[in-house]
């Protein structure tokens, strides 16, 4: 099976970057099980745990879309 | 494209002589000029590829300030019904004790022009109980793996041409407890917890590890409260049959998902917040 990866996602504007601190979890070469996380900044500096929580979360759902799409392309 | 009457394409036809270019000179005059201040394209010229569309038939629903004048001017689809259509409602809250987080489902937006497809995704950290406004940065309605970011400013969301807006939702109502200390044999009951709980009447909490008939009647339920005071509240339970109260027990607040409301251009039509 394919590697989960993350890798950090910055907005448009310096105002919202500093705001949200943004990710998505994907596997190369399946754009289909992407999904993104967005966490308020406020809450990363109240609970800095809030992140590493969120980020093994992301990995699982993503893992979890993989070996869904997986096996659809075996039926 | 069948050639006009008089009308030389440069720079594959030039004129040949002055006859022609004068022809020519008075045609392009016809059509786009100079008045010593702009340059005028008149209302016979047409555009390269409309077969019999004048300039003037093109415009006719755009106003001098460029805006457009008459409804007419959009699609059916974008005048007379909503702009598109979610096919999920894809909004979902939850929260625990300090911080709520919406979650997004993959959905599909349904355009005028076609379908679009959104992955999923999370945004957490956000404020129990508040209503939020969720959007995305999508201006060329490529869908995807989009960052959806939540605003309690409406107004937010259409401060930017290329955002989508995707519902409303309130977040759930967080997930804490509270000791209980006191509690009265009375109707209604009456609970005083060992710090200020912070509810609100309406809220559902869970009793447990209540002594005597306390807990025989009461411990495991869920009950709707009345808040009384900062630190007591009441449920709509007759306990004045009861032995008095000893010591010990635990309220627990009961935290709920919720789901969203409409989105962009109609969504998902249900409970708006817009």
């Amino acid at each position: 099976m394919s590697e989960v990866k993350v890798r950090r996602v910055m907005l448009k504007t310096e105002h919202d970057n500093q705001k949200w601190i943004c990710y998505e979890g994907y596997v190369d070469g399946v754009p289909a099980v992407t999904k993104t996380l967005t966490i308020a900044t406020a809450a990363y500096v109240a609970r800095p745990a809030i992140l590493d929580e969120a980020l093994t979360k992301l990995r699982s759902d993503v893992a979890e879309y993989h070996a869904n799409y997986l096996a659809l392309q075996s039926l | 494209m069948p050639q006009r009457e008089g009308i030389l394409r440069i720079p594959r036809e030039l004129p040949k002589n002055q006859m022609e270019w004068e022809q020519f000179a008075r045609r392009l005059n016809e059509n786009f000029f100079y008045d010593g201040v702009r340059a005028i394209i008149a209302e016979a010229a047409t555009i390269a590829e409309r077969e019999g569309t004048d300039i003037g038939t093109v415009l006719s629903r755009i106003a001098d300030n460029g805006r457009a004048e008459d409804q007419r001017f959009l699609p059916q689809v974008s005048a007379g019904n909503v702009l598109s259509l979610q096919d999920v409602n894809p909004l979902v809250a939850s929260a625990d004790a300090t911080t709520a987080t919406i979650s997004v489902s993959a959905h599909t937006v349904q355009y005028g022009f076609g379908t679009v497809s959104l992955n999923s995704g999370t945004i957490v950290g956000l404020t129990p109980s508040t209503v939020y406004y969720v959007y995305a940065q999508d201006p060329d309605y490529e869908g995807g793996a989009l960052t959806y970011l939540a605003t309690t400013n409406r107004q937010n969301v259409t401060a930017d041409n290329d955002r989508y807006f995707l519902g409303a939702i309130e977040t759930a109502i967080s997930a804490n407890t509270a000791a209980i200390t006191a509690a009265t044999s009375a109707s209604p009951i009456e609970f005083t917890t060992g710090t200020n709980h912070g509810w609100f009447t309406g809220n559902d909490v869970t009793l447990t590890g209540l002594p005597g008939d306390f807990g025989t009647n009461l411990n495991g339920n869920d009950y709707t409260i009345t808040v009384t005071a900062v630190n007591k509240f009441t449920i709509a339970v007759d306990g004045s049959a009861y032995t008095p109260y000893t010591t010990g027990g635990l309220a627990s607040r009961v935290s709920s998902d919720t789901a969203g409301g409409a989105g962009g251009g109609g969504g998902w039509i249900e409970n708006s917040y817009a």
